[in-house]
């Protein structure tokens, strides 16, 4: 508990950096950093699935690991370094693992996508030649409705060999 | 039986070919990159946002409901309750239930009574979502609790409580109690067949209540202009051209052709999102009542309690047989559990009675169904539309003959198939049978499987029960007699610069039919895909079609679309030959380029020939073109194969039937009860594939699905009708790491071209959920020698079971 005189802050200021540009609003301190990217800085790519950290639609980096958005304040986010969706790609050209999710169809509505793409990226940051069961386990916090997985996972085994070749 | 009464589509001989290629997804970069444009990323100014109040309590009478407190919360707008709403709105049901069983049941906010939890009950409108979620929450409603039913049989008791009383005591329906209607489907006489078969094998089945669970949450966002009196609205759904019509059956002095309907992309629908909802009409008056756009994306606590889902079915059914084998009459008792409104009950009864005779010709056929309200969250269309609940019973009853008569479970079924050569026919409830090879996809499916070594059951090495099972299904594309008529329109348009815009009205949910109907585009006028490019869903510039739903987007769209491109693809020749100093005949468009079929180098580029019709010399063309030359093709593609059930609830309604097949390897686990699922395979007709890679991801996502509903998921209501599965950690849907690969080289598909079709297509998205039920449920009974009563077959089910059969100790 705070000091009890204290009131609390509703509004506070956060500095945040969002796919290397510096980014400063001023927020209701109950702000999801789901909300952060989405309603303050329009970076819509970040989906909102369950907004109960379940189903990983809303998966970003911070600070280069794969956090669910919806379950973490914004306020958290202060000072530190945030990657979306729209982030990955190098002004047009598709990132590996982008490109290997469309390519080998990884995707089929997109909703969970970006969410993929993100959880992918941070889980070959970590492991660049992982084991089909190691994608499946690392990916495990995500939710895919319509591919049933087996597309999504050969995927990122090809982003790793995309990856590893340097393309 | 004629063959076809319908002239076909003259069926496109490809020449550049990317019908039947691997090609890529048309929206692929934009998912990849996050710059889809889904609902929830739409933001209007002034948008105002909504969001309902829901019931506690499974059943209760409202007494009061006091809105002061969220109405003095600052940015809350307004708060209304049914009596706010009312001057505004009609109650309203499926198009189905008011037209010939004469009654709506729906209110878009609860007057009186609340009938299941997650029921509307009041509407708050805020600045923005948060502020409408926190006021929510400070209405305050006082309710008296009434006892509430949550299974269908005991609704049906005489003690039962009435859940809409005020429609049970009207004559002018056939609710009665708590039975909404009874019907049934006949084709033959099972009565003699019953009595005079050499077997009659009999069994009751009931499987469990699902969530399909579109990742992206329904949502509507309405727009009113009250300088041009319409109303836009975005809404994430399956039947863009549907939707306004059935919006208007829920508002007063609301007209559809005064609705604008725009699609957003659709983050999934499998069926929950072909429907018309509360949020739809509350967003549509609230916006005109304020002048203002109004926006409502449900939450997944919402989806879970309210979103709509599976309806759990009880099979009770007779099969009978010849002690030779050949089955001889399919005899079946149906009481579905349909929720607090019946919404899809009835068509879904109906329709899934027809065809769940599946490929086997089977002479005689009654279908008995009962729909009852109960307590819980309606149903609604859900892949498989009522087939994965009949077919889940149907092949567990062959394997159960099979195993009575002493005969294998899939030569059985091959005695009772029909071979390609005894097509066309028409099957005991008249669907009409063509072009499909039956026979040859189960032959495959037999030995991918490799049914033989895999069947009788036997432990592994490392001591779990194995067996194999497998499931077929007659899936339908389309109906003709649940809309009244089943059609695609589609404008195919090439401008100056020889490009080509496909404006199509269906809708884009993930299902890859709009990269298929580009493929097929392009092949129809010779012109690479990345020239063409594809519109869907916007009702004011696309044309009609009845939407996404029932493996019928790539027979209708598909087609639809392909004779626009051949109207378009005369209107260029016509202008081409004379400018190419030839006859019609002999032009011909390749590899975007126009030319003489026996001269290629007398020809242009599609841009040149596109700069001339629109630039050149207006002297230099026929007489009747010298007023301008039009580029646009249009067609609308509508079944003629497609009929009207009859009184006995049969008919050929859909314009064409796929039949698929799955065979699953599972081994059973003594010490967990966990179900491991070692092989699957499938097998299926569904004519020309038209994308063997997007068909592939149909097909491994319908598995995939069906595995969750079978292996993990089911709604669980207390029965006082508290809802317990009301999250997503306790309902628990299939993640990677739950899930087994299901590599392509799994899945067969024998082409058998429909002769109706432009490539010869047929619809596949929903067939593999279908088959799976039955595949799983036959599998665990060739490795236990157990058959389970319910579903999900989940370890707390298992374990028990492997008990009580003396399989494993306690």
């Amino acid at each position: 508990m705070s000091n009890a005189n204290q009131e609390p802050q509703s509004e506070l200021i956060v500095n945040i950096t969002v796919n290397g540009s510096k980014t400063t609003e001023i927020i209701p301190a109950r702000t999801l950093l789901s909300e952060y990217v989405r309603e303050h800085l329009y970076l819509t790519g970040t989906h909102r699935g369950c907004e109960t950290a379940k189903c990983g639609a809303c998966t970003v980096l911070l600070d280069g690991k794969a956090v669910k958005s919806c379950n973490v304040l914004a306020v958290q986010a202060n000072g530190r370094n945030v990657t979306t969706v729209e982030g990955l790609d190098d002004h047009g050209k598709l990132s590996p693992v982008q490109q290997s999710f469309w390519d080998n169809h990884g995707m089929q509505c997109g909703y969970c996508t970006p969410g993929f793409v993100i959880a992918s990226t941070a889980l070959l940051n970590q492991n660049p030649d992982p084991t089909v069961d190691e994608i499946r386990f690392g990916l495990a916090g995500n939710i895919c409705r319509c591919t049933g997985y087996t597309k999504i996972i050969e995927s990122v085994q090809d982003a790793a060999q995309r990856i590893s070749k340097g393309s | 039986m004629s063959k076809t009464q319908l002239e076909p589509p003259k069926q496109i001989v490809s020449t550049s070919a990317v019908v039947g290629a691997r090609v890529n997804t048309k929206i692929g970069r934009k998912l990849v990159t996050g710059t889809g444009r889904f609902l929830d990323d739409i933001m209007l100014p002034g948008m105002l946002h909504a969001r309902f109040v829901r019931s506690p309590h499974a059943h209760a009478r409202i007494l009061n409901i006091d809105t002061s407190k969220a109405l003095e919360m600052p940015g809350v707008e307004l708060v209304w309750t049914a009596e706010d709403i009312d001057p505004y709105v009609l109650p309203f049901s499926h198009p189905e239930n008011a037209k010939h069983l004469g009654f709506v049941d729906e209110e878009v906010l609860a007057s009186d009574r609340v009938r299941y939890v997650g029921d509307e009950v009041a509407v708050v409108l805020a600045k923005d979502r948060n502020t409408a979620i926190e006021a929510a929450d400070l209405v305050v409603v006082e309710y008296e609790k009434l006892p509430a039913v949550v299974d269908a049989e005991s609704a049906l008791l005489d003690s039962a409580t009435i859940i809409h009383p005020h429609l049970s005591s009207d004559p002018k329906n056939p609710i009665d109690g708590n039975l909404i209607y009874a019907g049934k489907t006949v084709g033959g006489d099972t009565k003699t067949a019953l009595s005079n078969a050499d077997i009659v094998v009999e069994a009751t089945f009931t499987n469990n209540k699902t969530n399909p669970s579109p990742l992206e949450p329904h949502g509507c966002i309405a727009d009113w202009n009250n300088g041009s009196q319409k109303l836009t609205i975005w809404a994430s759904t399956q039947v863009p051209h549907r939707l306004p019509e059935l919006i208007c059956t829920a508002v007063v002095d609301l007209n559809p052709t005064n609705i604008i309907c725009k699609l957003s992309d659709v983050g999934g629908g499998f069926g929950a999102k072909v429907g018309r909802y509360s949020h739809h009409v509350a967003t549509c008056v609230l916006s005109m009542y304020t002048g203002k756009p109004v926006k409502m994306f449900l939450d997944r606590i919402e989806e879970m309690q309210a979103g709509r889902g599976r309806y759990d079915e009880t099979m009770n059914g007779r099969l009978a047989l010849s002690k030779e084998g050949k089955m001889l009459a399919l005899d079946i008792d149906m009481l579905q559990n349909t929720g607090a409104y019946a919404n899809y009950g009835a068509v879904i009864a109906k329709s899934s009675a027809l065809t769940c005779g599946g490929p086997y010709l089977i002479p005689n056929q009654e279908i008995r169904y009962k729909l009852v309200y109960t307590n819980i969250m309606p149903g609604t269309a859900v892949r498989g539309f009522g087939n994965p609940q009949f077919m889940y019973a149907i092949e567990q009853l062959i394997d159960i003959a099979a195993e009575k008569l002493g005969m294998d479970a899939f030569d059985l079924r091959l005695l009772n198939v029909p071979k390609l050569s005894d097509l066309p026919l028409r099957t005991a409830t008249r669907l009409k049978l063509r072009d499909m090879d039956v026979y040859e996809c189960l032959t495959q499916l037999r030995e991918r499987i490799d049914w033989d070594s895999n069947r009788g059951g036997r432990r592994t090495k490392d001591g779990k029960l194995r067996g194999v099972g497998m499931g077929t299904v007659m899936q339908r594309n389309g109906n003709k007699s649940a809309k009244g008529a089943d059609y695609s329109g589609a404008i195919v348009r090439m401008d100056r610069f020889g490009s080509v815009t496909v404006f199509s009205g269906t809708s884009s949910i993930g299902t890859g039919t709009t990269t298929g109907i580009v493929q097929m585009v392009s092949d129809t006028l010779g012109i690479s895909m990345d020239r063409v490019d594809i519109v869907v869903g916007d009702t004011d510039i696309t044309p009609e079609d009845m939407g996404v739903w029932g493996d019928r987007s790539s027979v209708f769209a598909g087609t639809a679309a392909t004779m626009a491109a051949q109207n378009l693809k005369d209107k260029i020749i016509r202008l081409a030959a004379h400018l190419l100093n030839t006859s019609e005949p002999n032009v011909s468009i390749s590899n975007d380029r126009i030319f003489e079929s026996n001269q290629p180098e007398n020809g242009m580029s599609i841009e040149e020939f596109a700069n001339t019709a629109t630039y050149g010399d207006q002297t230099n063309r026929p007489p009747d073109l010298q007023s301008g030359v039009s580029l646009v093709g249009e067609a609308r593609f509508e079944t003629q194969e497609g009929e009207f059930m009859d009184e006995y609830g049969t008919g050929s309604v859909s314009h064409v039937y796929t039949f698929s097949s799955a065979a699953i390897v599972v081994d059973v686990d003594l010490s967990t009860g966990e179900i491991d699922i070692v092989d699957i395979a499938i097998a299926e007709d569904a004519g020309t594939i038209i994308n063997p890679k997007l068909a592939a991801g149909q097909v491994q996502g319908a598995v995939i699905q069906a595995l969750g509903e079978v292996l993990l998921e089911g709604y669980q209501y207390e029965p006082d009708g508290s809802l317990v599965t009301g999250t997503l950690l306790d309902y628990h849907l299939p993640t990677a790491a739950d899930m087994p690969l299901l590599p392509e080289d799994s899945i067969i598909h024998v082409e058998t071209p429909d002769p109706t079709t432009s490539f010869g297509q047929k619809g596949l998205g929903e067939c593999a959920t279908v088959t799976v039920f039955p595949a799983v449920a036959n599998a665990v009974a060739d490795a236990t020698g157990i058959r389970f009563p319910t579903l999900p077959l989940s370890p707390s089910r298992v374990l028990p079971a492997l008990v009580d059969a003396g399989l494993r100790e306690l």
